[in-house]
């Protein structure tokens, strides 16, 4: 009797047990989308006009004409608004580039040069909109920029983080003092996203459409992200011994970690992006 | 023949015959089965007799491992539990598979409503349907759409807390009362309810004045529920807009088909998406109800009051 009373008990408890860790699993944070520490609007304007980064990139960026005045960015911040996703699509108007992609600023003086590094192969439709959209996009903010196209010519494995180094290489030759790496599918959605550098390493598509405008997980530092130029020569660039899809982002965020430079996010409002659709066209 | 005494494993059970048979056995010795199979083969109709003890064998069978002994499920529910994620899993093939297969569920369940209810009513095969699709739908959600990293935990809770409300409205509605007042015979309950009280077979319960209120809030709710769960899905499967800022819509499904998991949530979606319509239809057809009953009552009301004050 005692034996069977026992038993009862025991089942019981463990029919319990088993609903409390169905319900941990099920409510576990780690199965869901991530809230996160990010920088306040009213708070971008110090990490981007941050005293250490101002010396950093005049002595970088090649700066002969002194006359001008420092370009200003307040409002760009302060007075953000969410582009509509059919300007992306949209033929725009925008000064011509030089050749090579540059753009410089010529109403006032910017403080930094970003040299905008794209890991392209084999997506003409992806290019074009981008290239459209994204000129279009950064004459508008106060920035001289210049746009690298890092194609990867052969038939290999795709290796996004050797073609970003190539492209880094490449702007710091010409004294880029700000490194953007931005994939060819990813279109910012809003005026306040200025791609210039912080203070630290920057991710700065947190909010992208099809992950719902949220971010899948803390560590995620790939898509769009900027890093000064000596940022990423102090932690030697990024690996090159990711092949094929995935796992340099996750690589180069601890390689930031380990030199206590860890990425920030300023705030989602303006972090929104797009992703274009991949139908069509697979990157091989 | 029950004439020993030990406990039953899980997955054992005292048959038709009293006697004492295991799960694993199911295919095996059905005296009815081999004499039909006899007959058929030696081109002889088969025997009534063999076809109802086939029958009951069959339902005698279908049982499911428990504590104690194997349990007995009714055969609507079997039917529900291998159906929908048939219908389900097919439906996820392809856009033209997805059509066939909700076609072929619509008129499947038209053809059990028109058929099978009338000719035994006390079948609660809408019911079971119904219990296995919330399920079904809510397990897609919680182990295929939850892990592609896109709801927020906030999101998931308000899911749930939405779901445990209509639970237990729905089971306040089900709470039997002894009915006061006049009563009438359910053919589908099988008992005395009140006699204003109408029978829905996919809540297998009357619903009258007694519990009217209860079962509005719980349609309310569901329906809520359902269209929440029905968002996050598909908002995750496609590419969503911010619908003046408010909320998220999705508005571009044509990858929804690339990935197993993906066409999988987005067809559950589809799913719950027409669950929650029939049931929009029957909460316009309840809210119409009350209007005629508010407006008929009253005016029985006045002609009462009006009797009253003649005697």
């Amino acid at each position: 009797m005692n034996e069977i009373l026992r038993l009862q008990t025991f089942m019981q408890i463990s029919k319990y047990i088993v609903f409390v860790l169905a319900l941990l699993y099920i409510y576990c944070p780690l199965r869901h989308a991530k809230r996160y520490n990010y920088i306040r609007i009213d708070k971008i304007l110090n990490e981007i006009e941050d005293i250490e980064v101002m010396k950093i990139s005049n002595n970088l960026a090649n700066v002969t004409d002194n006359d001008l005045e420092k370009c200003p960015y307040e409002h760009l911040v302060k007075k953000n608004k969410d582009i509509p996703i059919s300007e992306v699509f949209r033929t725009q108007q925008f000064e011509k580039p030089n050749l090579g992609g540059e753009y410089i600023q010529k109403h006032c003086l910017p403080y930094q040069k970003s040299a905008i590094i794209v890991p392209y192969r084999n997506r003409k439709r992806h290019l074009h909109t981008f290239l459209n959209y994204m000129h279009f996009f950064l004459q508008q903010q106060n920035i001289s920029y210049r746009i690298f196209i890092v194609e990867q010519n052969d038939d290999y494995s795709f290796n996004r983080a050797k073609l970003l180094n190539v492209g880094a290489l490449e702007a710091l030759n010409e004294n880029y003092s700000c490194l953007i790496f931005s994939d060819v599918d990813l279109l910012p959605l809003n005026t306040g996203n200025i791609y210039t550098c912080s203070r630290l390493p920057r991710h700065m598509c947190s909010a992208i459409d099809i992950f719902r405008f949220n971010l899948p997980y803390e560590g995620l530092f790939g898509g769009v992200i900027s890093i000064r130029s000596d940022q990423f020569k102090l932690v030697n660039g990024m690996s090159n011994e990711y092949i094929g899809w995935g796992g340099e982002d996750d690589d180069f965020y601890r390689r930031l970690k380990h030199h206590n430079i860890t990425p920030y996010r300023f705030s989602p409002q303006v972090s929104k992006y797009t992703m274009l659709t991949h139908n069509k066209e697979k990157p091989r | 023949m029950i004439s020993d005494n030990n406990p039953l494993c899980c997955c054992e059970y005292f048959d038709l015959h009293k006697e004492r048979n295991h799960i694993l056995a199911c295919c095996c010795n059905c005296q009815d089965f081999d004499e039909g199979f006899d007959s058929f083969v030696s081109g002889r109709p088969i025997s009534r007799h063999n076809q109802a003890g086939f029958m009951a064998t069959l339902y005698d069978r279908l049982r499911i491992p428990w504590k104690g002994g194997a349990r007995r499920i009714s055969m609507e529910a079997c039917i529900s539990i291998v159906l929908v994620p048939i219908f389900l899993l097919i439906a996820s093939i392809s856009p033209g598979w997805t059509i066939i297969s909700a076609s072929t569920m619509i008129l499947f369940l038209t053809y059990v409503k028109c058929r099978i209810s009338k000719s035994n009513p006390r079948m609660k095969f809408f019911f079971a349907w119904m219990n296995t699709s919330f399920v079904v739908v809510y397990l897609i959600f919680e182990f295929v759409v939850i892990p592609f990293l896109q709801i927020l935990w906030e999101e998931n809770i308000a899911l749930s807390v939405l779901i445990a409300i209509a639970y237990f409205c729905f089971w306040k509605t089900k709470t039997r009362r002894s009915p006061d007042g006049l009563t009438k015979n359910c053919v589908y309950c099988m008992t005395q309810v009140p006699s204003d009280s109408r029978h829905y077979s996919w809540l297998d319960c009357c619903v009258g004045q007694h519990n009217a209120k209860q079962y509005t809030i719980g349609l309310c709710v569901t329906i809520a529920a359902l269209l929440y769960g029905c968002n996050l899905t598909l908002t995750t499967v496609c590419h969503p807009f911010e619908w003046f800022a408010i909320i998220l819509l999705p508005d571009d499904c044509t990858e929804a088909y690339d990935l197993f998991e993906l066409s999988l949530s987005f067809v559950s979606g589809l799913y719950t998406l027409g669950i929650a319509t029939y049931l929009s239809i029957l909460l316009i057809h309840r809210i119409t109800l009350i209007m005629f009953y508010t407006l008929f009552s009253q005016s029985q009301h006045n002609r009462k009051t009006q009797d009253n004050f003649i005697a």
